[in-house]
C-alpha cells in the first residue's frame, strides 16, 4: 500500500511540474484528482461530522421541539439551493440574508474584541518600550490610511479635483508602506513556493534512497 | 431694363414699384412681366391666390363668363384628393393630396370649420414664403381678386399697375380652382397660338410695367437680344400648349405631361423607363446642372393657331444632352453651364407650334387631347376663347397615379440599362436586399477610392490581398470559405474547429456559433452542399481535439535553472550559505512558543488547530511535526481540530507517524469546525460536542466543558484569515495562551496580533529547522496511566522521538533534577499511596496525596497537586563525583551543534552548544552516568547527552555523589516484563540541511533571475 501511494505521489507531482510545458491533459489530470479529491472528503466530512450528528440530536430525536430547531437550518439550506436558478433566486434571499448578518455581526465583534481594541493597547504599551518601532508602526498605520481617504479634496483652477499637499504627501508616505508590504507578501509567497518544491524533492530523495 | 439679365441677378424680375422687399431690388426677380395690362386690365379678381402658388388667379371659379367653364364640377380639383374619402364632420374636404390645395375649394365655403387645414394651410404657406425668401423671390404680388368677374383672363399678379405690393397672397384667398376657367381663359399675356410656330422676336422689359401680356411673349412681336431668355423659355412659337395632354398614359406627372399618343419615340426615349414619379421627368443623362432647370420651359412655344389641336408631340420635355442637339419638332434641351448660356431661347424656336384650339365650349376636352403647349399658348391671346383644355377630371383622377409621384427610383437615374452584377460577384448576392435595394445596386454604387489617395497602410494591406493565394486550402474542413463557395477571394480563414472552449490557440465554435453558420449557410444558399452543415453536425458530435504543446522556452528555462539549483545541494554541491543557528533569541516570538509547550504537563490537553490544505502541506508539514514532537515529549495529549478538513487530516497523519502513542488516548482526532468565524465561536460554546467524537466518529472520552480545560492552544495556519479568526474569536474568550506556527506567505501581517492575544510564533521553515535542533536529544516523558500502585516499581516509558542522534531512546529520565552533587533531602513519605486515575477520566478531576519536594538549588518546574500523581520514588543514586588526579576529554559525537544545558537532563535550558568534533573536558557524570558535566574551551560549563561524547580514554572511574530525586508517574499496568527495545524512529525533518541549502541558494538564483530580467528590460526599452 505505501508503494502504490509512493507512486501514485510521485507521479502527481510529475504531472503537476508538467505544466512547465504548457496546459496539458495531464496537468489537468492531476489538477482535477485534487480537486475531485478534495472536494469529496470535504463532502464526506461535512456530512459525517456536521449533518448527520445534526440531524440525529434534532430532528430524528422525534420530539417536536427539537425537529422544529433542527428544520429551520434544513429550511434555509433548501432555499439556499434556489439562489442556483435565476428565476427562483430570490427565494434564496431570506437564507442569504441571515447567514450574512450573522457572518457579519460575529466578525464585527471578532474584529472589534481581537484586533482593533488589543492593537490600540500595544501601541499603546509599547511607547514603554522600543520607540523608534512604535512611531514607525504609528506613522505607517496612520499614512496608510490617508492613502484611501479622498475627503479632503479641493478643486483646481482647470476644474479638476484633487487633494491638498498635505493629504497628498502623507498618502504618499502610507503608499510607501503599502508597497512595501506588498513586495514583502509576494516575496514570502515565493519562499512558500519555493519550501513547497523542496518538501517534494526532498520527498523523492527520501523515498529513493531510503531516508 | 434691358440687360439686366446680363447680370445674372434677375432683377428684371422685380416690380418696378416694388418698395417693401428690404433685398437688393436689383437681385430679386420681378415677374410684373406676367401682370396684366393696366389698359386691359383683367377683371377684378378674387383677391384669394390661386393655383399652388397662388398666382394664377386666372383659375379662378370657372362659374365666371369670362373663363367658359361649363361647369364647377370639370373644375373641381377634389381629383387631386381621394375620391373615397370624405372629409369629416365640420372639416373642410381635403383638396389635393396634402389637403393644401384649399385655393381650390369653393371660396364661399366656411374655412373656419376647418381649423386643421387652415392650419397647415398656414404652415405650408410660412415654407413657401420662406423658400422664396431665400430664393430672393419677390411674392408680394397682387392677390387676385376672383370675386371680380370683370378681371381680365390676365391674372391680377400678372398685372403690374394694379397690384397692390401690400396685398399678400395667402392659401386661404385661393378660390376654388375652376377648370373652366383654365380652359376658356386665356392669359393676355401668353400669345395666340397660332397654327404655325413663331419664333418669340425678343423680350422687352419695358412691358412690364404693363398689364398686358408683354411683347416677347407675343407672338408678333420682334424679338431682341434681350428677350433671349424669354425665347428660349417659352419659344417663338405659337403653340399651343396642353396641360393635360397624355393624361391616359402614364402614371403620376410624367402622365400627365406625357401621353403615349402624343409623344414620339424620341420623347418616350428621353424620358426615364419608368416614366413613374417625378423622376420620370428627369432623364439621367441629362445635366444635372442647375442651368437645365431652365430648359424645362423651353418646350413653352408660341401657343398654336386656333385651328390646331394642342399636343404633347410639340413638347420635349426630354432632357437629354443628345436629344437636345438633334433637331426635332421639339427642340432639346440645351445644357449650359452659365446665365448667358440660358439666356439663349432660340430652343423655344425650335418649338413647333400646337395649335391651341380655343374652344368656348364649356366642356373641358378631353384628358386625352390636352396638348400643355397649346393650352401655355391659348393663354396669352387675352381671349376669352382660348382654350382652356377641357378636362375630364375624373379621368384624370383615375388614370394618375399620384403615389409615383413620390416614387423616385434614383436607381432609373443612374442608368437606364439593366443592373449588372459586378464582377466575381456571387449569383446569390443578388438575391439579398435591402429593403427594396437590392444589395448588388448598393455595392455597385460603391466606387473604390483611386490608389493615390489610399494611405500607406492600406496601400501595404492592398499589396498583401493582392499577394495571396485565393486558392489557399484549408486543412480544416470546417472552414467558412466553404459556406460561401463563390467567394473566392476571401482571405483564408483562420483553423476552425467546434467544441468546447478551452485553454487553447485553436479557434473554436461554440454551439451557438456553429448554429449561427448554419444560418449563413443557409441563406448562402448551401441547402444542396451539405458538405459545410453536415461537417458541422458532425464535429459538434464529434470533437476532435488536438494536442498541440507549445513550449514557452524562457518559463522552461528558468523553471530548469531553479530545479538545478535545488537539486543540486541535496548531493553536497552548492551548499552555500550558513544554517541557522540552533537557538532562538532570548524572549523572542519563537523562544515563547518553545517555552509554552515545554511547559506542558504530561496528560495535559493541547489544542492543536491544523488550519492548513494539501497546497500548503510541504511548508507546514515540517512546523506541525516539530511541534506535535515537542507537545508528545512532554507527555501533554493533543487534540486536533480545524476549520479544514484536510488540515485535519494532515495532522492526523503527522501524530500517526509517531509510534507509541494510542489513540484516543494520548491524542484525539477532534472533529471538523464548519463555519470559519461562526464555528469558531460555536466551537467555544460547545466544546463538549465537538470533541466528543473523532473524525471517524469514535467516541474520544472527552467531557471538556469550557477552552480552559486545555493547557495550550496551538495554531498552524497558512492564510492570515485563519490565524486571525483564532485570535479575533477564541483569543478575546480564553486565558488559555495561544501560540502559533504560520507560513512565510502569513508571517508579515501576523505580526501585529503578537503580544494581543499571541504569545508566540514560529515562522515557516527556518524556525521549523532550529526548533528540530532544540528537540534533538529532547527526550521523552512518562505519560499518565490509568491505574497506578505503590509497591510496583515505577516503569517509565518514553515515547520514541524521531531525532536523528538518539539511538537508544529509551530511557527513564526524570524531568526534574539536581543539578548539583549536594545531598538531597529527605523526600516524601514513600507511605503515600498515589491515588490512581481512571482511564477516560479528566486529569482535572484526580486528586494528590503526596508530593515528593524536590531539594535543589534550583526550582523544579512547578507541578500543580491537584493534577498530579507522585508514586514513591525509588532509591536515590549519588551521583558519580570526578576523580581530580584524572582528566577526561571527550569528542562531541553528532552530526550538528549538541546543547549544553544548565543540568543534567532535557528540561534544563541550554547554556550553549558545541560543535561536532569538539573536545570538552568531562568534570562530572550523573547518578546514571547518562549526563555528563563539561567544560569548553571557551570555560563555559554545562551538562551534554552522554551519548552524543566519545571520549578519549575508555577507563572511567566514577564515584557515585549525591542523591538524584525522580518524579515519575505510574502506569496503570505496568509491564512485567522488560521492554522490548524500540527500533529507531524515523528522522523529524529528512535531508534538514540539505534542504535548507537548497532553499538558500533557490531564493539566490530566484533573484538573479528576476534582477537579470528586469535589467534586460530596461536595456531593451531604453533602445
Amino acid at each position: 500500500m505505501e508503494g502504490i501511494a509512493l507512486i501514485a505521489s510521485f507521479a502527481l507531482t510529475l504531472m503537476i511540474l508538467s505544466y512547465l510545458l504548457g496546459d496539458n491533459p495531464l496537468y489537468r489530470l492531476a489538477v482535477y484528482t485534487l480537486i475531485g479529491l478534495t472536494a469529496g472528503f470535504i463532502t464526506i466530512v461535512t456530512v459525517e461530522s456536521v449533518l448527520i450528528p445534526w440531524f440525529e440530536s434534532t430532528v430524528l430525536t422525534g420530539q417536536p421541539i427539537n425537529i422544529g430547531i433542527g428544520l429551520i437550518p434544513v429550511l434555509f439550506g433548501v432555499l439556499l439551493l434556489f439562489k442556483t436558478s435565476p428565476r427562483l433566486g430570490q427565494a434564496g434571499n431570506l437564507a442569504l440574508a441571515f447567514l450574512v448578518g450573522v457572518g457579519a455581526a460575529v466578525a464585527l465583534v471578532g474584529i472589534v474584541t481581537g484586533t482593533l481594541i488589543p492593537l490600540t493597547l500595544t501601541i499603546g504599551d509599547a511607547f514603554t518600550g522600543n520607540l523608534l518601532n512604535t512611531l514607525i508602526v504609528f506613522i505607517g498605520v496612520i499614512t496608510s490610511l490617508i492613502y484611501f481617504q479622498y475627503a479632503l479634496v479641493r478643486k483646481t483652477p482647470q476644474g479638476t479635483v484633487e487633494r491638498t499637499p498635505l493629504m497628498k504627501t502623507l498618502g504618499g508616505i502610507g503608499f510607501g508602506f503599502i508597497i512595501t508590504t506588498l513586495g514583502a507578501l509576494y516575496a514570502a509567497a515565493i519562499l512558500t513556493s519555493l519550501t513547497i518544491l523542496i518538501e517534494r524533492i526532498g520527498f523523492w530523495l527520501t523515498q529513493l534512497t531510503g531516508g | 431694363m434691358g440687360n439686366d439679365f446680363d447680370n445674372d441677378d434677375l432683377s428684371w424680375l422685380r416690380r418696378p414699384n416694388d418698395q417693401d422687399d428690404d433685398s437688393n431690388q436689383d437681385e430679386q426677380p420681378d415677374l410684373d412681366w406676367l401682370i396684366g395690362d393696366q389698359g386691359n386690365a383683367p377683371k377684378q379678381r378674387d383677391e384669394k391666390r390661386l393655383g399652388v402658388t397662388g398666382e394664377l388667379p386666372w383659375l379662378r371659379d370657372r362659374d365666371s363668363d369670362d373663363q367658359g367653364v361649363t361647369s364647377e364640377e370639370d373644375l373641381n380639383f377634389d381629383w387631386m384628393s381621394d375620391p373615397t374619402s370624405e372629409p369629416k364632420q365640420g372639416e373642410q374636404r381635403r383638396l389635393g393630396v396634402t389637403g393644401q390645395l384649399n385655393w381650390l375649394q369653393d371660396p364661399t365655403e366656411a374655412t373656419e370649420e376647418a381649423p386643421q387645414v387652415n392650419a397647415r394651410k398656414s404652415a405650408i404657406e410660412e415654407q413657401i414664403e420662406a423658400a422664396e425668401r431665400a430664393a430672393g423671390v419677390n411674392r408680394n404680388i397682387e392677390t387676385p381678386n376672383f370675386d371680380d368677374e370683370e378681371t381680365s383672363a390676365l391674372p391680377s399678379w400678372l398685372q403690374g399697375a394694379e397690384a397692390d405690393p401690400e396685398d399678400d397672397l395667402t392659401l386661404d384667398d385661393a378660390p376654388e380652382f375652376n377648370f373652366e376657367d383654365l380652359v376658356s381663359e386665356n392669359p393676355d399675356w401668353l400669345p395666340t397660338p397660332t397654327a404655325t410656330n413663331t419664333p418669340v422676336e425678343s423680350f422687352n422689359f419695358d412691358d412690364l410695367d404693363v398689364a398686358e401680356t408683354p411683347d416677347w411673349l407675343r407672338v408678333d412681336r420682334a424679338s431682341t437680344d434681350d428677350d433671349d431668355f424669354f425665347n428660349d423659355l417659352f419659344g417663338d412659337q405659337a403653340d399651343e400648349v396642353d396641360l393635360f395632354a397624355g393624361q391616359s398614359s402614364g402614371t403620376g406627372l410624367t402622365g400627365l405631361l406625357n401621353a403615349d399618343d402624343v409623344l414620339d419615340e424620341s420623347d418616350e426615349a428621353a424620358l426615364a423607363p419608368s416614366g413613374t414619379g417625378l423622376t420620370g421627368l428627369l432623364n439621367p443623362d441629362a445635366s444635372t446642372e442647375l442651368d437645365s432647370d431652365f430648359d424645362l420651359f423651353k418646350d413653352f412655344g408660341d401657343p398654336a393657331s386656333e385651328d390646331e389641336e394642342p399636343s404633347f408631340d410639340d413638347f420635349d420635355w426630354s432632357f437629354s444632352e443628345d436629344q437636345l442637339e438633334t433637331p426635332s419638332p421639339v427642340q432639346p434641351v440645351r445644357s449650359s453651364s452659365s446665365m448667358d448660356e440660358l439666356d439663349d431661347l432660340g430652343w423655344l424656336e425650335s418649338l413647333e407650334a400646337a395649335p391651341v384650339t380655343a374652344s368656348s365650349s364649356k366642356t373641358p376636352p378631353k384628358a386625352d387631347s390636352i396638348d400643355v403647349d397649346s393650352f401655355l399658348a391659348s393663354l396669352g391671346t387675352g381671349s376669352g376663347n382660348e382654350i382652356i383644355p377641357q378636362v375630364d377630371f375624373d379621368d384624370l383622377a383615375n388614370t394618375i397615379d399620384f403615389e409615383d409621384l413620390f416614387n423616385d427610383d434614383f436607381d432609373q437615374l443612374q442608368s437606364p440599362q439593366e443592373e449588372t452584377p459586378l464582377p466575381l460577384a456571387p449569383d446569390w448576392l443578388a438575391n439579398v436586399s435591402v429593403g427594396e435595394v437590392s444589395a448588388s445596386a448598393i455595392v455597385r454604387k460603391q466606387q473604390d477610392r483611386p490608389l493615390e489617395d489610399l494611405s500607406d497602410r492600406l496601400l501595404a494591406l492592398r499589396e498583401e490581398g493582392l499577394n495571396l493565394n485565393p486558392t489557399e486550402t484549408v486543412e480544416n474542413d470546417l472552414a467558412l470559405a466553404n459556406l460561401i463557395p463563390d467567394l473566392t477571394d476571401a482571405l483564408p480563414p483562420a483553423p476552425i474547429q467546434p467544441g468546447t472552449l478551452s485553454i487553447t490557440n485553436q479557434l473554436k465554435l461554440t454551439p451557438e456559433q456553429i448554429k449561427n453558420a448554419q444560418l449563413l449557410a443557409g441563406i448562402a444558399s448551401l441547402a444542396g452542399d451539405a458538405i459545410g452543415v453536415e461537417a458541422l453536425r458532425e464535429s459538434v458530435a464529434k470533437p476532435r481535439p488536438r494536442l498541440r504543446l507549445q513550449l514557452k522556452i524562457g518559463r522552461l528555462l528558468i523553471a530548469v535553472v531553479v530545479l538545478i539549483a535545488v537539486i543540486l545541494p541535496f548531493f553536497g554541491i552548492g551548499q552555500i550559505g550558513e544554517l541557522p543557528p540552533g537557538l532562538f533569541p532570548t524572549n523572542s516570538p519563537e523562544q515563547r512558543v518553545f517555552d509554552q509547550i515545554d511547559r506542558l504537563q504530561p496528560g495535559q490537553l493541547v489544542l492543536f488547530a491544523a488550519e492548513y490544505g494539501a497546497t500548503s502541506a510541504g511548508d507546514l508539514n515540517t512546523v506541525s511535526d516539530v511541534l506535535l514532537n515537542h507537545i508528545v515529549l512532554r507527555g501533554a495529549r493533543p487534540v486536533i481540530v480545524s476549520t479544514n478538513p484536510i488540515g485535519v487530516l494532515l495532522a492526523s497523519e503527522r501524530v500517526t507517524r509517531i509510534t507509541g502513542l494510542t489513540p484516543n488516548t494520548d491524542y484525539y482526532i477532534g472533529g471538523y469546525i464548519a463555519g470559519e468565524s461562526i464555528g469558531l465561536r460555536d466551537f467555544s460554546e460547545n466544546l463538549r460536542q465537538l470533541t466528543s467524537n473523532d473524525l471517524q466518529g469514535q467516541s474520544t472520552g472527552l467531557a471538556l466543558n469550557s477552552l480552559d480545560d486545555f493547557a495550550l492552544i496551538v495554531v498552524v495556519a497558512e492564510r492570515l484569515e485563519s490565524a486571525r479568526n483564532w485570535a479575533e474569536q477564541i483569543a478575546p474568550i480564553t486565558n488559555v495562551p495561544i501560540t502559533m506556527g504560520i507560513s512565510y506567505s502569513a508571517s508579515p501581517l501576523i505580526m501585529p496580533y503578537l503580544n494581543a492575544g499571541i504569545d508566540g510564533v514560529i515562522i515557516g521553515y527556518e524556525d521549523a529547522f532550529t526548533y528540530s535542533v532544540l528537540l534533538e536529544g529532547l527526550e521523552g516523558v512518562d505519560r499518565p496511566t490509568e491505574e497506578a500502585t505503590a509497591s510496583e516499581t515505577p516503569t517509565v516509558e518514553t515515547p520514541i522521538l524521531a531525532t536523528p542522534i538518539v539511538e537508544t531512546p529509551t530511557l527513564a529520565t526524570p524531568i526534574a533534577e539536581t543539578p548539583t552533587a549536594t545531598p538531597i533531602p529527605t523526600l516524601a513519605s514513600p507511605t503515600a499511596q498515589p491515588t490512581t486515575i481512571a482511564t477516560g477520566e479528566s486529569i482535572a478531576t484526580a486528586t494528590v496525596d503526596a508530593i515528593i519536594i524536590i531539594a535543589t538549588e534550583e526550582v523544579t518546574p512547578t507541578l500543580t497537586p491537584e493534577n498530579t500523581v507522585i508514586p514513591p520514588s525509588p532509591t536515590p543514586i549519588p551521583p558519580t563525583p570526578t576523580d581530580a588526579a584524572t582528566e577526561t576529554f571527550a569528542r562531541v559525537n553528532a552530526s550538528q551543534a549538541v546543547n549544553v544545558r544548565e543540568g543534567a537532563g532535557l528540561g534544563f535550558r541550554p547554556v550553549g552548544s558545541v560543535q561536532p568534533g569538539e573536545r570538552v573536558l568531562v568534570l562530572e557524570a550523573n547518578s546514571d552516568q547518562t549526563w555528563y558535566r563539561v567544560r569548553l574551551a571557551n570555560d563555559l560549563e554545562g551538562w551534554i547527552l552522554g551519548t552524543l561524547l566519545d571520549f578519549e580514554d575508555d577507563s572511567t572511574n566514577w564515584d557515585d555523589e549525591g542523591q538524584t530525586v525522580y518524579i515519575s508517574f505510574i502506569r496503570q499496568s505496568p509491564p512485567t516484563s522488560t521492554p522490548a527495545p524500540i527500533a529507531s524512529a524515523p528522522e523529524l525533518i529528512p535531508y534538514r540541511e540539505e534542504r535548507w541549502y537548497a532553499m538558500t541558494l533557490g531564493i539566490s538564483v530566484i533573484v538573479l533571475i528576476i534582477a537579470v530580467v528586469n535589467i534586460f528590460n530596461l536595456i531593451r526599452r531604453g533602445r
